[in-house]
């Protein structure tokens, strides 16, 4: 088992808030690049796997040039660089528009590498401690379990379609498709519900109030002392003057 | 099957997960749209809000709470990763649901006017949450964020109202809700 999946959820999660409330408060360009490299950094020593962040690629550079449109058309600080008609482009998008990246950038890798280190059972046994019931608890595992099921029944929907003379390859075409597409889902969605719930309540769940689990979540002291640490350093960084 | 305002059995959680999963799906779908569009490209989101409005209030009236919120919760966690405005979709998913619970609460949901103040309600809260969302975390200015959101407000209550207001008599002309 590597060392990452030993560690608590709650330290995990106490992390990945630091991070994300840091980043978020911060208004230095310097420390949310700090951010980003933390994320990475730690990434590479606990998990090695830096494949993941590959997919959020095409992603970040859609919505850093959203965050550059934006700043460009609305950013009225400093003086105007370029003028033409009605828009001017002032000095001060660009910086505007560099802290915006990079705090969507650290918010983002954090809350993902948070995502990829905790397990779902790991998730529910945490909020199990929490006090959440377990009927509740266990729709996060719920959730890793359905989502990829899901996916496949939209892409089976939308092939069913293509049979039918719409074709589904492409972007333009999937586009075109979706009211065809997501009206056939959504009735199939809400026949499973009926179908998995009834199934569910068969093998007996929700009967008791109390659920056994294979795993139980222990705070060692270091995770403790790493947590405080961490508390001490969000007040240090963002909160003292 | 109205009037009340907690559901939580089975089929009630597992319709809020089931749901929510194509809530994200349809998200993920037209949030990339509305991307390759100019408004997206300037801050509106005015397809993904549409299709936000109208399954916030679709499961609501589907599955009541605490599956609206939970639904809502599984589409905001999943977003992290195609979209940075996550955390205002935390507070806006919940804030929208619980809107269209209380006006589904109290009406029968059968009429038209019913829809338009539930689905006016959700898009209101939903777009103040988003609208802090662009101000805090793409540094929009105020005056631009507020425009961003009035605009949006105003072209995706009239559609969301429709979508869900057709969307839920044909399920429930189906027979598949009960």
């Amino acid at each position: 088992m590597d060392f990452i999946e030993k560690i608590d959820p709650r330290t995990k999660l106490v992390w990945c808030l630091t991070l994300i409330l840091t980043a978020l408060f911060s208004q230095n360009l310097i420390l949310e690049i700090g951010m980003i490299a933390l994320v990475m950094i730690t990434d590479c020593i606990f998990s090695n796997h830096l494949k993941k962040y590959k997919i959020l690629l095409p992603i970040m550079l859609l919505v850093a040039s959203q965050i550059v449109v934006i700043q460009l058309l609305f950013c009225r600080d400093g003086d105007i660089l370029w003028k033409w008609g009605i828009l001017s482009v002032y000095t001060g998008a660009i910086p505007a528009a560099a802290l915006g990246i990079s705090r969507t950038a650290a918010v983002t890798l954090a809350a993902v590498q948070f995502t990829t280190w905790t397990s779902a059972i790991d998730a529910a046994l945490m909020l199990i401690v929490w006090g959440v019931p377990y009927r509740y608890a266990m729709l996060v595992v719920m959730t890793k379990r359905f989502f990829p099921l899901m996916q496949k029944e939209y892409l089976a929907i939308s092939e069913s379609q293509s049979v039918r003379g719409y074709p589904s390859e492409g972007i333009k075409n999937r586009i075109k498709n979706l009211p065809l597409t997501f009206m056939p889902l959504l009735y199939r969605t809400v026949r499973h519900t009926s179908d998995i719930a009834l199934a569910m309540e068969l093998k007996g769940y929700g009967r008791s109030k109390q659920r056994t689990f294979g795993k139980h979540l222990h705070l060692k002291s270091w995770e403790m002392i790493s947590m405080t640490a961490l508390v001490l350093f969000f007040i240090t960084v963002n909160l003292v003057p | 099957m109205n009037k009340n305002f907690f559901r939580t059995d089975t089929k009630a959680l597992v319709g809020s997960i089931l749901l929510g999963i194509v809530f994200v799906i349809a998200c993920q779908a037209t949030g990339f749209i509305d991307n390759l569009l100019p408004t997206g490209k300037a801050g509106m989101y005015l397809i993904n809000g549409t299709v936000w409005a109208s399954f916030t209030a679709l499961i609501v009236l589907l599955y009541k709470q605490p599956a609206g919120m939970i639904a809502g919760e599984v589409e905001a966690l999943i977003s992290m990763w195609y979209s940075p405005l996550w955390i205002a979709f935390i507070f806006a998913n919940a804030i929208g649901s619980l809107a269209v619970s209380f006006v589904a609460a109290k009406y029968s949901m059968e009429k038209w006017w019913h829809h338009i103040l539930a689905l006016f309600l959700c898009n209101v809260l939903g777009n103040v949450v988003v609208c802090i969302g662009l101000m805090g975390i793409y540094q929009l200015p105020v005056k631009v964020a507020v425009i961003e959101a009035l605009i949006t407000i105003a072209v995706c209550w009239p559609l969301s109202t429709i979508i869900t207001k057709l969307t839920y008599d044909s399920l429930k002309k189906s027979n598949l809700i009960q």
